[in-house]
C-alpha cells in the first residue's frame, strides 16, 4: 500500500495556475519538509491535499492509503485521517470549542464505525493533549481561535491535531509568527505523534523549525514543482545560499 | 417551514414565555417607564407589530428570527413610534434565506416632535443559503426631533466559506457544519432552547 502519492498534480485558483506537475510521495511514519520562496505554491499543495474548494485542480491525481483523494469530500478526506493545520486557522464565533472538538471526534468515531466516547472517557483525552501542549481550559471556553494570539492558534491547531489521532498532518507555515518558545511548544507537541504509522507534511520557508522537528526528506518547491529533493542537508544549504539557483 | 409555525415570545422579568401572537393588540402602547419585549421566529405567515412608546422612559426591544425557503414569499414589518422623551427601542433581525425564497423586512423608526432624548436602534443581518434566495431590508428613519440618537445597519451575505471549510476540514460533515455556524449566527437573539428549529429548517435543505 502507498500512504500517499501525488502524480503530476495541476492546480490553482480560478485561471491562475499554481501547482505545474508536482509529484510527491510519502510513505508511512516518514516527515517531509517542502521548502519554497513566497508564491511557489506551498500553500496550494497543502490546501488541495485538504479539500479546500477555493482550489482547482486541472489535471493529475493524489492517492492516499490507495484510495482516489480527490473524489473526496473534505470531511471525508479528514475521516479517512488527513489533518490540516493552518497557516491562518480561522475564527469561528459563536462556536465554542469544546462543542467542536466533540462534534469532529465523533464525526470521525462514527466515520470509522467505532462508539462515541463517553464524557468520562472525553475529558480524559481532552486534559491528556491539552496538558502537553499549554492549551488552558480559558482556552477551551472561548469560541473557536476567536481572541487567541497567533502563538495560542498554533497551538490550538497542533492541540486540535494530537486530540484527533489523525494519520498524514500537514502543517502550514506552522513556525510563521511564533516566537521561540511557542515555537519549542508546538514541536514538542508534534514530536511525541510521531510514529511508525503517521506521517507529516511540513511546508516552510525557513529552516527554524526542522532544527525543531527533524525531516526525514527535504523537497524543495519552486514554481509549482518539486525541483529538488534531499536529505536535511539540503534544508541548511537553502539558509545559506536562499532560493536563487533554483528559480 | 412544513411542521412549525410561527413563534411570538414575550419577555417577561428578562424570560421569554409563548404567547399566540394573534392575542397582542394590533398596536402596542408601552406606558411611562414601562417596557416591552418579544421575539418572533417567522417561518411561514408574515408578521407586522406596531408599537408606540407612549410615556416618558418607556423602552421596547423587538427581536425576529426569520427563516425562508422554497418559493416561499414573507414580510416582516416592525413599526416603532416614539410618542414621548427619554424613550428607548432596538430592533434586531436576523434571517436565514435558502432555494428561491423571498424575504422583506420594513423597519421604521418615528420619532415625533416632542420626543426628545430618545434612542432608536435598528440592526439587521442575514444569510443567503442560495444564489437565487433573496432579501430585501427597507429601513425608514423618520425623526421630527433634534436632540436624538437613532441608527440602522443591515448585512445580507452568503455563508462564510473558510469558516465551513475549517469545520469541513475536521471531519465535520457539511449539513452539521451549516447548522454549527447557522447557530452560532443566530446565537445572540435565539435562546438555546429553539436552536433545535434551525435544525429541524436544515433537514429539508441541502
Amino acid at each position: 500500500m502507498t500512504f500517499l502519492d501525488i502524480r503530476n498534480l495541476y492546480a490553482g485558483i480560478g485561471e491562475k495556475e499554481i501547482l505545474k506537475g508536482l509529484s510527491l510521495k510519502i510513505n508511512a511514519g516518514e516527515v517531509h519538509a517542502v521548502m519554497g520562496p513566497n508564491g511557489a505554491g506551498k500553500s496550494t499543495l497543502s490546501n488541495v491535499i485538504a479539500g479546500n474548494p477555493t482550489y482547482r485542480v486541472t489535471r493529475g491525481d493524489i492517492t492516499f492509503k490507495d484510495k482516489d483523494l480527490l473524489a473526496m469530500t473534505p470531511d471525508e478526506r479528514a475521516n479517512e485521517g488527513v489533518f490540516l493545520a493552518f497557516q491562518h486557522p480561522t475564527e469561528l464565533p459563536g462556536v465554542s470549542t469544546a462543542l467542536f472538538l466533540k462534534t469532529a471526534l465523533n464525526a470521525k468515531r462514527k466515520y470509522s464505525g467505532e462508539k462515541e466516547l463517553d464524557a468520562v472517557q472525553y475529558m480524559k483525552r481532552l486534559k491528556l493533549r491539552s496538558l502537553a501542549l499549554k492549551v488552558t481550559d480559558e482556552m477551551l471556553k472561548r469560541p473557536v481561535n476567536v481572541g487567541f494570539s497567533g502563538g495560542e492558534k498554533k497551538k490550538m491547531e497542533t492541540f486540535q491535531m494530537a486530540f484527533l489521532e489523525p494519520d498524514f498532518c500537514i502543517l502550514d507555515e506552522m513556525d510563521s509568527g511564533l516566537d521561540v518558545d511557542s515555537l519549542k511548544v508546538v514541536a514538542d507537541g508534534i514530536n511525541v505523534l510521531r510514529s511508525s504509522t503517521r506521517s507529516f507534511l511540513l511546508i516552510t520557508h525557513h529552516h527554524l523549525l526542522l532544527d525543531y522537528i527533524q525531516p526525514d526528506f527535504v523537497h524543495i518547491l519552486v514554481n509549482g514543482r518539486i525541483v529538488k529533493s534531499g536529505d536535511r542537508s539540503l534544508a541548511l544549504q537553502v539558509e545559506e545560499k536562499g532560493y536563487e539557483e533554483y528559480k | 417551514m412544513k411542521n412549525i409555525n410561527n413563534i411570538c415570545l414575550l419577555e417577561k422579568n428578562g424570560v421569554y414565555e409563548s404567547v399566540d401572537f394573534t392575542a397582542l393588540p394590533s398596536v402596542v402602547e408601552v406606558r411611562e417607564n414601562e417596557h416591552f419585549g418579544c421575539l418572533f421566529i417567522q417561518t411561514n405567515e408574515p408578521i407586522s407589530l406596531k408599537v408606540v412608546l407612549k410615556g416618558a422612559g418607556a423602552s421596547c426591544d423587538l427581536k425576529c428570527v426569520y427563516f425562508g425557503a422554497e418559493n416561499e414569499q414573507k414580510s416582516l414589518v416592525f413599526d416603532v413610534t416614539h410618542a414621548a422623551g427619554k424613550t428607548k427601542s432596538t430592533q434586531t433581525v436576523k434571517g436565514i434565506v435558502a432555494d428561491k425564497a423571498k424575504c422583506a423586512f420594513y423597519g421604521t423608526i418615528h420619532i415625533l416632535p416632542d420626543a426628545q432624548k430618545c434612542e432608536g436602534t435598528q440592526n439587521h443581518r442575514a444569510v443567503l443559503l442560495s444564489d437565487t434566495a433573496q432579501v430585501q431590508a427597507t429601513p425608514e428613519l423618520e425623526i421630527f426631533a433634534d436632540d436624538v440618537v437613532c441608527s440602522h445597519g443591515s448585512a445580507i451575505g452568503p455563508i462564510d466559506k473558510n469558516q465551513l471549510f475549517y469545520l469541513l476540514s475536521r471531519g465535520i460533515d457539511e449539513k452539521t457544519a451549516y447548522q454549527m455556524l447557522l447557530s452560532a449566527f443566530l446565537q445572540d437573539v435565539l435562546p438555546d432552547d429553539y436552536h433545535f428549529i434551525v435544525r429541524e429548517w436544515l433537514h429539508d435543505r441541502l
